[in-house]
């Protein structure tokens, strides 16, 4: 079964606050800035890189938090954190196969952004992976054809009690006006 | 007021339809559908789970966290989104919610 397993970032709307609304609406339909298209390189990713890594660290019940607070002392120098960051990983990834990832996973975190893996070290080859999502979602879509819906008002309601009682998960937006 | 409660109407629910258009083989398709005078919007997809709810719950196992290919699928996957984001959305503060709660495991 693992090898279904794919991972996503969900809830878009959750990366905005009512503050950047309007700047948002301002922006985000037109698409036709320079920026559009531009692929980012690590350096520009360096928040996001170290919070994936530190979402890591947060899984394998390693506070990064702690280690941030070494990072501000003073006179201390960028060497205490790398320390720090060593420690805490040698933890949950000492063992030999895991030595590849630990040290990927430091980097990920460090201070100096040339010390980043750039973004195809931190890329797998998932294609047979997603492949293997489309098919499952095929077969679901064939199998478990909950049938064609109109507009009525009582349709997300069906839905929900059709998906409480089997596989799928229900995404659904509510609005309170 | 009004205007920017539109605004938010509009933006939120365009975020949710684009981030359904993102995934459309984890959508149940013939399920998608808008009521209410466009107060709801859903649709059935495949299963997934949060990442964080195995740290809430010790006893339930989403994924193997110590595992270092999943950790790596982890990586590789969550920033082929940022960088979608980053590059088609124009969402640069990615990071300031991201964490384990907003990762899922499908």
């Amino acid at each position: 079964m693992k090898e279904k397993e794919a991972f996503f970032l969900s809830d878009w709307s959750k990366l905005f606050d009512t503050r950047e609304i309007d700047l948002l609406m301002s922006v985000a339909p037109n698409m036709t800035t320079s920026l559009q298209g531009k692929k980012p390189i690590s350096q520009e990713l360096a928040e996001e890189i170290k919070a994936v890594a530190s979402a890591i660290l947060k899984l394998n019940k390693i506070e990064f938090n702690e280690i941030e607070d070494v990072k501000q002392l003073k006179d201390l120098g960028p060497k205490l954190y790398t320390g720090a960051i060593q420690s805490a990983l040698k933890e949950s990834f000492s063992e030999s196969k895991k030595k590849k990832l630990q040290s990927l996973v430091e980097r990920m975190l460090s201070s100096d952004p040339q010390s980043l893996p750039n973004l195809e070290e931190l890329r797998i080859n998932d294609a047979g992976i997603r492949a293997s999502i489309n098919s499952i979602a095929e077969e679901i879509n064939q199998n478990q054809a909950i049938g064609t819906r109109g507009a009525s008002q009582s349709g997300l309601e069906e839905v929900k009690q059709e998906t409480a009682t089997r596989s799928p998960t229900l995404a659904c937006l509510v609005f309170e006006r | 007021m009004r205007n920017l409660k539109n605004q938010e109407y509009d933006l939120t629910a365009t975020l949710f339809v684009q981030e359904l258009l993102y995934h459309p083989s984890s959508i149940l398709t013939n399920t998608f559908e808008i009521s209410d005078n466009g107060q709801q919007i859903g649709c059935a997809t495949l299963p997934y789970l949060p990442l964080n709810c195995q740290l809430k719950d010790e006893n339930l196992e989403v994924f193997n966290p110590k595992d270092p290919e999943l950790i790596q699928k982890l990586t590789s996957d969550a920033l082929h989104d940022i960088e979608f984001l980053w590059e088609n959305m124009q969402i640069k503060k990615i990071m300031d919610v991201f964490g384990p709660e907003r990762v899922f495991v499908s």
